[in-house]
Parts: structure tokens; sequence; C-alpha cells
């Protein structure tokens, strides 16, 4: 390609050998022939075909909202020497960069492989392609450049970022035995102290605390932590409408971080958890334990979209499938669902655990001026009327404001 | 502040190469009254005043000297933000001068002033021109350039007989405008080129390649320049004995015809080539 350089080179040094003429003067012609010259020795030089090889490395693929990966690329060059080399690794606009440059300029000898390195900070889940990278070849003294493309493009995936949880008991009522149970905060039947009490008649004898006895000359018996599991299904909102604000303040991101904090804390507490998505599709990933599945689950919640407008009512048939008597969190903005109240109904009556959480972001898009103060009130007002219906549902129902850690918050509600 | 040792040599060197050019301008002009000066001495008659524009050797070497000091001058000024009121006031001060000189006002005997004004006006290219190179401005990189052709253009033409001089000032215009524009760039560049740590290294290699395309531009003017005797050979006698062909006219469309021929020869060889750039 003719830069603009060349283009004016070539103009006057055209302009200059035909206008010489006219006054006599072979300082100009000469000078125009040497401009024209100029240009036609540059169209030569460093334009032949370049072989260049870029491949990317990252110190981690796999990054929470918030934190840093560094990316090293590698330029090899398997082709000629080349002067002037402008590399740009195109990056997606979530990412930003804190350190070192995505453009670089090098000069590669025959063979010669060179390193570049910079460093991104992801603000936002999601799945990003970074790359292809682009190549700019200029010659000497810019008169020409070619552009091209490597194939060189490497996923990159940002987790939502995890709160972590201590204490909740979102659990079931009706928990499942298993071998290997773990321990709950609650009185049970295990064999780790939780605390004493007195004795009522029809205690077993073997659990009366006789040092207790022997000091206070009451009768007092031990109680013990149960141990359970639980089947816990997490259901989250992906409609359109979820998505409603900026990129990084909408319901749906602080409803990915609510159910990454629940998954990570119901799957490290050892029980089995499940994620449906409803959106433009329901989609549904099975309860299962571990740490491999507490990766599938981060990933699925880091490529969630917000898309569709399906109601809560369409994950009701997911759901009778599921263990019966179980928690459901549904984590849902809840806003333009006729479905919603039906679908409440159908899910309590079903006889599970439900837990709502509606993160609520009406005051962040009222005071940026997404919402007219007329549209907040309304769906202020519905919100609040759908979150009181739960409640007389028996359901335990949050208006969660993103703004404030979710632990506390979810804890005032269990009390 | 000095960026890097080497864009401090690039823009040291298009001072001097633009300082060459405005002495090589005049030298090959053999001292004839450029159309521009004439110009201003005219103008000057008009009012009943003296021509006091005058281009000789030592008025020369005053507007070269004047012009660096006060291009230094409007340099530094514009480093410190000062550079719109310097600049002002050096566009006026020619015009104060010639009028308290004009009015009989100046303490100063009129021919210093005089030889003022000469000097600035000679010296107004190298104003210009060290402006652009030392403050990375394109418009008056241009603006200096375009005045160093014109500044000494004049009706008498030249010939042969100045070549030497002519191709001093071919070859110190092509290093001015080639550094000063690639000290533009690369200056730009720097910031990215400094990441990469291959900043000497790239410059090193635009000022070889700078030295190596010029020796090869020499060498393709000169071809190009010879390729009118070559025509002369291979055109009928009628066409080479023309008084058309034998002027400077047949020789710049000789020039013409020799580049057309590259052009066309490059588009028919490269076709495939260009076609392979894609990969």
């Amino acid at each position: 390609m003719w830069t603009r350089k060349a283009v004016t080179y070539t103009g006057l040094g055209t302009i200059l050998v035909l206008f010489a003429p006219f006054i006599n003067n072979l300082q100009l012609l000469l000078l125009g022939i040497t401009l024209l010259g100029f240009v036609a020795v540059h169209s030569l030089v460093n334009t032949s075909p370049v072989r260049v090889n870029i491949t990317r490395r990252f110190s981690d693929s796999q990054i929470f909202e918030g934190q840093e990966a560094e990316v090293e690329l590698v330029i090899q060059n398997r082709g000629r020497s080349i002067g002037f080399l402008e590399i740009f690794d195109q990056l997606p606009h979530e990412v930003e960069l804190v350190a070192g440059l995505n453009h670089t300029i090098v000069r590669l000898h025959r063979n010669e492989a060179l390193l570049a390195h910079y460093r991104l900070k992801c603000h936002l889940r999601g799945q990003y392609q970074l790359g292809k990278p682009r190549l700019r070849l200029y010659n000497p003294s810019f008169l020409f450049y070619y552009e091209s493309d490597v194939e060189s493009e490497s996923t990159l995936v940002v987790f939502p970022k995890i709160e972590e949880l201590e204490g909740l008991d979102l659990s079931s009522d009706f928990p499942k035995m298993y071998q290997g149970a773990m321990p709950i905060r609650r009185i049970g039947t295990s064999g780790e102290f939780y605390s004493i009490r007195e004795y009522y008649p029809g205690d077993d004898f073997k659990n009366i605390n006789w040092r207790v006895f022997g000091r206070t000359r009451k009768l007092m018996v031990n109680q013990f932590e149960r141990e359970d599991i639980s089947d816990v299904m997490l259901v989250l909102d992906a409609r359109e409408i979820a998505g409603t604000g900026t990129p990084v303040h909408n319901p749906l991101n602080y409803g990915c971080r609510a159910a990454a904090a629940l998954v990570d804390y119901f799957l490290h507490t050892r029980n089995r958890v499940g994620l449906t998505i409803y959106g433009e599709a329901v989609e549904s990933i099975g309860v299962d334990s571990g740490e491999r599945h507490l990766y599938r689950l981060l990933t699925k919640l880091s490529e969630v979209r917000p898309a569709g407008a399906l109601g809560l009512h369409t994950v009701v048939g997911e759901l009778r499938n599921f263990t019966p008597r179980s928690p459901v969190i549904v984590i849902s903005t809840l806003e333009q669902d006729p479905t919603v109240h039906a679908a409440l109904r159908e899910i309590t009556a079903h006889g599970f655990k439900l837990t709502l959480i509606a993160p609520d972001t009406l005051e962040y898009d009222r005071q940026s001026r997404i919402i007219s103060p007329a549209v907040y009130f309304t769906a202020s007002a519905e919100l609040d009327n759908t979150i009181s219906e739960a409640r007389s549902l028996g359901a335990r129902a949050l208006r969660w404001d993103p703004d404030s850690v979710l632990g506390p918050a979810l804890q005032e509600v269990v009390k | 502040m000095i960026a890097h040792p080497r864009l401090f040599a690039m823009q040291v060197l298009a001072t001097a190469a633009l300082a060459a050019c405005v002495w090589l301008g005049f030298v090959v002009s053999a001292g004839a009254d450029s159309l521009l000066t004439q110009a201003l001495n005219a103008v000057l008659g008009l009012f009943g005043l003296d021509a006091i524009f005058v281009a000789s050797a030592e008025t020369v070497a005053g507007g070269i000297m004047l012009g660096l000091l006060l291009g230094g001058v409007l340099v530094l000024a514009d480093e410190r933000g000062y550079g719109y009121w310097v600049g002002g006031t050096l566009a006026l001060l020619p015009f104060l001068l010639s009028w308290i000189s004009l009015t009989g006002r100046s303490p100063l005997a009129p021919e210093p002033l005089h030889a003022l004004a000469n000097f600035g006006w000679l010296g107004l290219p190298l104003l210009t021109g060290t402006f652009g190179i030392w403050r990375n401005s394109l418009p008056t990189i241009a603006i200096g350039a375009v005045l160093v052709l014109v500044q000494p253009l004049n009706l008498v033409g030249n010939d042969v007989s100045a070549i030497f001089a002519i191709l001093g000032f071919i070859f110190c215009f092509m290093l001015y405008i080639e550094l000063a524009y690639g000290h533009l760039r690369y200056a730009r560049l720097a910031r990215i080129m400094n990441y990469s740590g291959e900043f000497g290294s790239v410059l090193n290699w635009f000022g070889m390649m700078l030295l190596l395309t010029l020796g090869f531009t020499t060498l393709l003017t000169a071809a190009a320049f010879g390729f009118h005797d070559l025509l002369g050979n291979v055109l009928p006698p009628r066409f080479h004995n023309s008084i058309e062909f034998n002027t400077i006219y047949g020789r710049a469309l000789s020039v013409m015809v020799f580049f057309a021929l590259w052009a066309i020869a490059q588009t028919i060889f490269s076709r495939q080539f260009l076609a392979r750039q894609v990969e």
C-alpha cells in the first residue's frame, strides 16, 4: 500500500520534472527525478514476503474478575531479515492493559525469536478471544506498507469473582445421608461435639456428660453436630432485561457473582450443586460435586450472555426431576416476568426450600440516568411486591444491593 | 529533553542539511536575484524606497545564522509554552522595524535594520525548518522545504555547469526531508518502541537504509537522466535531431517515459508477488 508520503513524493516529482523546463532549471528537474527515483527504489526495499509466527502464552488462562494475567508473545521470524515490523495484538474492549503494550515494533533478523510481554486486567467475566495479531511492515522511509494478520488466537476465560461465604444455613431440612457426609453447624448425631443441654427423660444415657454432673450435680447431655449433604439447585435469570445497565453494572453480572459465590460455598461444604440458566433457552447442568464440577459451573457462568425473554415458569419443568424438598436458590431481577408469581407458587408447592435473591441495580440505573425516575419507582414497587409474595409463600427472599456483601445480607434472611 | 541519542543526531543532521541546502541554493543560482527577492524590492520601490533585499555570500551566511538563532529561540519558547507569543513577535518585528525606520524615529541608522530584514528574509527557511525539526511539526517542515526550493528561484535557470552544487543541493534536500520526517515518525513511535527494546536497532536500520537508498537513488537518477541519450539512439533521426528532443523539454519527457516504463515493469512482475504478501 502507498502512504500519503509516497503519493506526495510522486506528485511533487512529476510536477517538478514537467515544470522545470519552463524556467530552464536543471536543479528542479534533477530534484524531480530524484524524488521519483527515491520512490522507485523504495518500492523494492523491505517489501518481499515475510514469514512470522506468533504464539501467545498466558501466566494463567483462567482467572477471576479483577485479577491480572501476564501475556507473553513469542515472535519468531522464519523468513528473511525484517527491519521494521509493527505488531499489534488485538484485544477485546473489556480487558484493560495495565503493564507493557500490546503494540510493539521490532527488528527481526533471520530466524530470530523475540519475546514481548504485557499484562492484562479483566474487570468483567467472559470468554475472550485474543488475537489475531496484526502485522504491519513499513519500508525504511515510510513510503509503502503491507498489513497482514497472523493466525494465532487464544481464549482467556474470566470467571465471576467469588465472595467467600461462611456459616450460611441454606441447606435442606431433609438431608440426604451419604457415607462421608460433612458436619454442618446444626445439632445432629455425628461424633463432633456441638454443645451441652439439660437432660430430659428419654435422652440416651450414653450422652450424659458425667464430668459436668460431677461438678454441678445436674444431669447434662452432650449434643453432637449433624452431618448431612444436600442437593442444591441454583436458578439464574439470564434474560435480556437482566443485562440492563452498563457492561459492568447489570443484574446479570451481579447474579453470576452471587451464583459463583454460592456454588463455591456449597461445593466446598461437599454438597452437590446444579445450575439452571434461563433466558433465550433453558440450560441445565445437573447436580454434582467436586473441583471439576466447580470449574464446569464457573465456566458456564463466565459465558452467560443476556438474551431472550423466557419466564421463570419455564424452569419449573426442569425442577421436577430434582431431588424433592431440596434447596432451590433463584437469582433473578424478577422484572417484567409475568410468570414469576405462578412459578414461585409452584416451586414452593413442590416442597423445595426456596431462597430468592434479587440483585437490585435500579438505584444505580436511576442515578446513571439509564432509567427514568418514573420507571424506577414502578419497578422498585413491583420488586417489593414480588419479594413480599415470595416471603408469604415461605421463601427466603432478599432484595440484594450489589454494593453490599452477599454473605451478611443472606444471613439476615436466613435468620 | 533528549529522548534518544540517535533521535537527537537525526535532528542535528537534518538542521545541518537544511542550512547546507540554503547555502547551496544560493551557489546554484550564482548570485542572480531570485523572483521573490525582486518582487520584494519592487514592492519597496512602489513606496519610493531603496531595494534592501539582496543575496550575496555574506548576506546568505548572515541569513543562515539569524535563521538558526531565531528558529532556536522559537523552539525553546514553544517548549516552555510561549511559542505563540514569541512567534507573533517575530512575525511583527520586521514590520515594526520598517515602520520605525521609514518614519525616521529609529535612533539606529537604517542600514543595520535593512541588513537585519534581509537576513531575516534569507533565513526564513531555516527558521521554519528548524522549528519543524525540533518541535516535530510536519507543516513547518514542509514550509521550510518549499521555501528552500522557491526562494532562490529565478528566470535565468541553471545547467550542467553547476552540476556539483546541484547534486549537493539535492542530496542535502533529501537528507533534510527524510531525517526530519523520519524523526517525526520515530519520535512518535518511541513510546511503543521503548517497550520492545529494539529502538536503537530500528533507528540504525533506518539510518543505514537511508544512506543505501540515497546511493541507489543517485544511480537511478543518473540512469533516468541518461535514458534520454539511449532514446536518442533508438528513435529515428527525425526525432532525435528535432529541436524539441534536444532541449530540456525533451529530457523531461524522456524521464517521464523512463519512470512510466519502470512502473509498467514493476506492475507486471510484481502482480504474483503482491498476491503472496497475504500469507
